[in-house]
């Protein structure tokens, strides 16, 4: 474990580390995702039909 | 009698010194500079002061009013924080470059004129320069040069407007401007390339997460707030700078969301919230500028200490991509923990610093009826929230353990980030003692319901939305690579520029080379064999051609051949030539 790495760069760590961070879908969440995104479109809609 | 220095004169002078000092010595100047500057700025009252002739004007080395005192008052603490962050660092050029740099910022916001400011101004820049340099790696190289270059065309775009402006105006007052002449255009441009502005903006993106570790905290904090002071100074009310702004703070969050590197992510960050600052500038009421100046003010507290939060990682792991970080918070809890207050505060939770600042200028965009800006500034809010609120600590503390154990940050770095993140916290909820330092008098009440209520909205859907995102795996990975945005233009652009370049310029290189030097060349030579017998010979042939009177060319051409050798002219052609002599003197004469 080193203390500093003040003078490191990027660059350095280019073949270091994973190329790439995924984010796997757990499951069930894509459904909810839809279902949130529907009843936020519904309510927006009803927020600049009541306010506009 | 003054009994007080010029305001800048105190950092830059005494940056240049620092070099003659070592070890605690140093690390004690660095410390004292920013505190006995800021005491000889308490001595300043209101008012214009060290004022000498130049040229046909004067200049003004400190106007001291409350806009410049409060951009005075914040560049002083957060020169000192940075020199609290920085205390480890033994190396002259950053040491030097970042004190030189805040002195040059404070020389900036108290000039009286516009010879002054671009002084100061150009000292930014140089200054800055040293600070990306010295991370001595070949990126750093790269984005210090392009740096150096876009500033130099932008300082070069605000002299140009300002010797334009004084021509017109007879005046050199850094005062209200104005858009509608040329100069006033170029002195817009020219800021606006400090300001980081759409399509001007690449080189912040480019340089910032390249500079060193303290630098990149400096960096953050001058060089866009000088410009955001210049603006307010210059254009209040400019109708320009709400499509700007608006520009500036919506566009931004694509590029932070699927940025890999934490501190370019930041860098976004920094465009989105000066876009605020811009709006507020561009709608020009009292209620906007104080909003604008004072989310400058907190700004620089809550990005400095996300900025420091990051550097802090970075000097203990060595890496700053998302893809290399998390599970960190077991490591470095106290960075975690200032690090969610900077989030929080940038995020404008209520009872942080952001809150009573960004609201003003989002009440500003509602009271004059621009419900189009007040969407777009709503939609920015919810972007900085997702990037920079959650994102930063999300991947950098928590998200998937990267395996990394090491130490928590040194008390110095510690200490800088918990007076930044108090002062966040304090400036949230007692938000009085910022208002009273703003240029127009205020009773703004950020902590009305309407104003608390739409605010937590906004963050717990927001947050919704990125934990949904994120489980469904909706949400983009993050990849090692480098986005280019408006960088295109020169990263790739001017390579095809390049090669355009080389194909036409070149190629009318060659043409040249082989017309005028190979071949027109050689035919001077051939005609100045003989020149007298070569313009009897031509004028004969056009002679016969002309009249149509067949003859022997060859022949002829013969005989003037050998006449020419043995210099035997006849007197006819010794008169036409003197004919022609004298025929050119005088139309020489008569046309001078």
């Amino acid at each position: 474990m080193t203390d500093t790495h003040e003078q490191d760069n990027n660059q350095d760590h280019a073949e270091d580390g994973p190329m790439i961070l995924a984010h796997e879908p757990v499951e069930g969440y894509r459904t909810i995702f839809y279902i949130c995104i529907t009843i936020g479109i519904l309510y927006l809609a009803f927020v600049f039909w009541q306010t506009w | 009698m003054i009994n007080a220095l010029p305001p800048a004169m105190i950092l830059i002078l005494g940056g240049l010194l620092i070099p003659l000092f070592k070890g605690r010595t140093r690390q004690a100047l660095l410390l004292l500079l920013p505190v006995i500057s800021f005491i000889n700025l308490l001595q300043l009252s209101h008012g214009s002061y060290w004022i000498y002739p130049f040229l046909s004007d004067q200049i003004i080395l400190a106007r001291v009013d409350k806009l410049s005192l409060i951009f005075g008052y914040i560049f002083h603490l957060v020169a000192f924080l940075s020199a609290i962050y920085a205390l480890h660092v033994d190396d002259t050029v950053q040491n030097v470059a970042g004190t030189v740099y805040a002195g040059a910022a404070i020389g900036a916001v108290f000039a009286g004129d516009m010879f002054t400011l671009f002084v100061f101004w150009e000292m930014l820049t140089i200054s800055a320069t040293f600070l990306i340099l010295a991370r001595r790696t070949e990126r750093a190289l790269g984005a210090g040069f392009r740096y150096f270059m876009v500033h130099v065309a932008g300082g070069l775009c605000l002299l140009a407007g300002i010797i334009m402006h004084v021509s017109e105006t007879g005046s050199a007052a850094f005062d209200l401007i104005g858009l509608g002449t040329t100069a006033s255009w170029l002195i817009f441009v020219g800021i606006g390339v400090n300001c980081a502005w759409p399509f001007l903006h690449p080189w912040l993106t480019d340089a910032y997460p390249e500079a060193t570790i303290t630098g990149t905290i400096f960096l953050s904090a001058f060089t866009t707030k000088t410009a955001i002071y210049a603006l307010a100074r210059a254009f209040p009310g400019t109708e320009e700078l709400i499509f700007i702004g608006g520009a500036m703070a919506a566009f931004p969050i694509f590029y932070a969301v699927i940025e890999n590197d934490l501190r370019r992510v930041l860098a976004y960050s920094l465009i989105n919230q000066v876009g605020f600052m811009v709006v507020g500038i561009g709608i020009g009421t009292a209620l906007s500028i104080n909003g604008a100046v004072a989310h400058a003010f907190n700004d620089l507290l809550f990005k400095g200490l996300l900025f420091m939060t990051m550097g802090a990682v970075m000097y203990r792991t060595g890496k700053i991509n998302a893809t290399d970080l998390g599970g960190l918070y077991k490591s470095m809890p106290w960075t975690c923990g200032f690090c969610i207050v900077g989030a929080a505060s940038i995020s404008a939770f209520p009872l942080f610093s952001g809150f009573v600042s960004k609201s003003m200028v989002m009440e500003a965009a509602a009271h004059g009826d621009m419900r189009w800006l007040w969407f777009i500034l709503l939609f920015a809010s919810a972007g900085v929230f997702h990037h920079a609120g959650i994102k930063i600590p999300f991947f950098a503390f928590f998200s998937h353990d990267s395996g990394i154990r090491c130490k928590e940050a040194p008390p110095h770095m510690l200490l800088a980030m918990g007076i930044s993140a108090v002062l966040c916290i304090l400036i949230g909820c007692f938000p009085q003692y910022l208002y009273s330092m703003l240029p127009y008098a205020t009773d703004y009440q950020p902590y009305s319901i309407s104003h608390v209520l739409a605010q937590s909205q906004l963050l717990i859907f927001s947050a919704l939305a990125f934990t949904l995102l994120l489980l469904a795996g909706i949400y983009p990975a993050e990849i090692r690579s480098v986005n280019v945005d408006a960088d295109w233009i020169y990263r790739k652009g001017s390579r095809q520029i390049y090669r355009f370049c080389k194909w036409a310029f070149n190629g009318i290189n060659d043409w040249a080379d082989r017309i005028f030097v190979q071949q027109f060349t050689k035919l001077l030579a051939q005609f100045f064999e003989d020149p007298g017998g070569n313009l009897q010979k031509y004028s004969y042939r056009l002679w016969v051609e002309g009249s149509g009177i067949p003859d022997d060319q060859e022949q002829v051409a013969k005989q003037i051949d050998s006449r020419s050798r043995s210099a035997a002219y006849p007197v006819g052609v010794g008169v036409l030539l003197a004919v022609v002599i004298l025929a050119l003197v005088s139309l020489l004469l008569y046309l001078r």
